[in-house]
């Protein structure tokens, strides 16, 4: 184990409790991650169902007196601040793997407590050509975090990683638990936040199927994405660099916070019988977004094609890996496809379909 | 009775007095514990899981010296941190600053204290509460905590070989900034460094790379006579290794036949035989470390070696500098390079205008 982003972070919020020299709040804090995901109740630091769908965070700050639901004791100590941190911006992540860990605050956020993403807003990041260039913090992100406050029980913020000064302001005042004090600079970090993010927006709008009572992205993953087994292919895929389930789910709650719309997830190189294989895993992102209310899979199976020669296309075409070269062409070429269908109404969801792929709809059939 | 290996402390303590003769004292508070001086516990520290217990937290050195991951001229965030957007070097990790905050890592010898268990976290406040309440002093104490189905136990080993080479008078390394596929688990190296720094009094045979950036905090070895600096030059020899602690394979071949390695050394304890390509470290049946050398690498590749040297002294380089503080680096760097502003591709500047003796120099009697 080496210093990487996750030991960093750990060591920095040590580093900031130590420095804020707390009188009521104690941390919770782990190096080893098996012990971050178990579930607050059970001495760990993930939020949420108890199946642990949201993922773990790094730290949580508590006070030692019972946590209460209805009157009823949960466990020994409430949570009242819950950090998930990364450094990833210095690495280059400037796109979409910055979502992989959103959810993992937001478990806390939706059970009622502040939950903080601490991460670079932006980053010097050195190129594999050598060259140097700057990574920022996501402004979609940011978006649904603060609409997520809005919506949610709890406190969705982000603190910027490198400012470790507002981190240890932040938790004195939390430790004195001044209301005033506590509004006060929560409303002066989402400030710094929606400033941050308004800077930060492209001016063009962003591209979706659809985007009304629902919103629908297109996504051209496979169900290699949550799982190494290809099921009908029968192919294992040993690397993990195809399972990016975190960020898709990353993906899908952001859009869903962000325009504050029920979100559809549509996902052209899927199939109902990959849904019924992954539903039968467990696989926590996957079972995350198969029963999540305000978010549907929508799959291949589930469009009705006026032009069946797509459709044709595109089923030949589930299972191919890696998308480089020949294929990386063709699956561009398909979405813009899906994307035009769409616009024009020569795809269409077949909403009985999507009923009878629906996770509980499966699970009541199979009893 | 002769045993084979066993994952617990018990054991542990048993190779470690046995092989390194360091002594296992009687504390009031925890019975026996290894008592190691300043510099080994240091090393142990920064090779294995170890915790000094300034708090209940504990301070793990593990991994935070970090330059390089690869061997190229990229710096990674470690031992120097850029936690600014316009790239500058603020921050760090440097020993110093360590130092500042906690000068008895730096001081007087350790007690290390091996407790068998898997729940880090709890161990540790428990240990440390355990100090406080028997009116015992923390700075005294490390804790390590070994797990029993044999996870960590990589570092132990690496740890002694590592010890074990630095006696015979090497430079060694853990978790060495490897290009190719894979990580070795350490490195051995002679360079003309060690003599330079054996005739400043700085070390007596060999050192860990990682304790480089600590040498003045060491100090200067008052039972060492200073002799007169000399102009030997050492044939430069790098030589690679690989644990394993169940399996009797391992990937030195694969490191081999990169061709950068003098020879390799696989630390497998059960193992019997060394392979044809590579020496062998195991513990025999009296818990005995034995070592059977290794014959020249028929890989070897001078080509290869020649190019790996630049970058090897530049990673050497590195690692001096890391005793200055930054105000002293920044100064350095405007004499030496014209340039002020303290960025990671400035410090690889300096680095390749710099010579050893010259940061030598520095360290011994400032700028």
């Amino acid at each position: 184990m080496a210093y990487d982003s996750d030991t960093r972070v750990k060591e920095t919020l040590k580093e900031v409790s130590r420095n804020a020299k707390l009188k009521n709040l104690n941390l919770r804090i782990f190096d080893e991650s098996n012990e971050d995901q178990r579930h607050w109740t059970k001495g760990g630091l993930t939020f949420g169902p108890e199946a642990c769908l949201y993922g773990s965070n790094d730290a949580g700050w508590f006070l030692k007196k019972p946590y209460l639901i209805n009157n009823k004791k949960i466990a020994d100590f409430t949570p009242v601040l819950i950090v998930e941190g990364s450094y990833g911006t210095e690495t280059g992540n400037t796109g979409s793997a910055q979502y992989a860990r959103f959810s993992h605050a937001l478990g806390a956020v939706i059970d009622g407590f502040i939950g903080v993403y601490f991460i670079p807003f932006e980053s010097t990041y050195r190129k594999a050509d050598g060259t140097e260039t700057m990574a920022y913090l996501r402004y979609d992100m940011i978006y649904a975090a603060l609409n997520a406050s809005e919506v949610e029980k709890g406190e969705y913020l982000f603190i910027d990683a490198y400012d470790t000064n507002l981190m240890e302001e932040f938790l004195k005042i939390l430790d004195e638990g001044n209301k005033g004090k506590i509004e006060a600079i929560i409303k002066r970090i989402k400030r710094i936040m929606k400033d941050f993010a308004d800077e930060h927006s492209p001016t063009k709008e962003r591209v979706y199927l659809y985007n009304k009572d629902r919103v629908g992205k297109l996504l051209m993953f496979n169900v290699v994405s949550f799982s190494s087994y290809n099921f009908r292919t029968r192919v294992r895929y040993r690397a993990g660099r195809f399972r990016n389930g975190h960020t898709i789910v990353g993906d899908a709650l952001i859009n869903l916070y962000w325009h504050k719309k029920p979100f559809d997830l549509v996902l052209a190189r899927f199939t109902h019988e990959d849904c019924r294989n992954l539903d039968a895993l467990k696989q926590k992102e996957w079972l995350l977004l198969r029963t999540h209310e305000n978010i549907r899979v929508i799959t291949l199976d589930d469009l009705d094609f006026e032009d069946l020669e797509l459709k044709k296309r595109l089923y030949d075409f589930v299972d191919d890996l890696p998308l480089l070269g020949k294929s990386l062409r063709i699956k561009k070429q398909l979405a813009k496809e899906i994307l035009n269908g769409f616009l024009d109404k020569r795809i269409k969801i077949n909403e009985e379909s999507v009923r009878v792929n629906k996770y509980e709809y499966l699970s009541k059939s199979n009893k | 009775m002769a045993k084979r290996i066993t994952f617990d402390k018990d054991y542990l303590l048993e190779v470690l007095k046995l092989n390194f003769q360091y002594k296992i004292i009687k504390d009031k508070i925890f019975d026996e514990v290894l008592e190691l001086d300043e510099r080994t516990a240091y090393r142990f520290c920064l090779t294995t899981n170890s915790y000094y217990l300034i708090d209940k937290f504990g301070l793990r050195l593990f991994g935070r010296f970090r330059t390089f991951n690869h061997r190229n001229y990229s710096l990674n965030q470690g031992l120097f941190l850029i936690e600014t957007s316009n790239g500058k070097i603020i921050n760090n990790n440097l020993p110093v600053t360590l130092y500042s905050k906690y000068p008895f890592i730096y001081n007087g010898k350790k007690k290390i204290i091996f407790i068998d268990g898997n729940e880090t976290s709890d161990i540790i406040e428990e240990t440390f509460n355990k100090i406080v309440s028997n009116g015992g002093d923390y700075r005294e104490y490390i804790v390590n905590i070994v797990h029993k189905n044999g996870s960590q136990w990589e570092h132990y080993f690496e740890f002694m070989a590592s010890e074990i080479f630095i006696k015979k008078g090497y430079f060694t390394d853990i978790q060495l900034p490897w290009s190719y596929h894979g990580k070795p688990d350490f490195g051995i190296y002679k360079h003309q460094l060690l003599n330079i720094l054996k005739s400043a009094n700085l070390i007596e045979n060999g050192a860990l790379i990682l304790e480089l950036s600590a040498l003045r905090l060491f100090g200067v070895k008052s039972n060492l006579s200073k002799s007169r600096k000399t102009t030997i030059k050492f044939a430069y020899e790098s030589i690679v290794g690989e644990v394993k602690t169940i399996q009797k394979k391992s990937q030195i071949l694969r490191y081999l036949k990169i061709g950068l390695s003098f020879k390799g050394y696989e630390f497998i304890p059960d193992k019997k035989q060394r392979e044809y390509y590579s020496g062998l470290i195991k513990i025999n049946p009296q818990n005995k470390i034995i070592l059977d050398p290794a014959p020249i690498n028929p890989y070897f590749d001078e080509n290869k070696v020649k190019r790996d040297l630049e970058w090897f002294e530049c990673y050497l380089k590195i690692h001096l500098l890391g005793n200055l503080y930054l105000d002293e680096l920044e100064k350095l760097m405007k004499k030496t390079t014209n340039q002020s502003e303290l960025t990671f591709k400035n410090l690889i500047s300096l680095v390749n205008k710099i010579d050893f003796n010259e940061i030598v120099g520095v360290i011994e009697n400032g700028l």
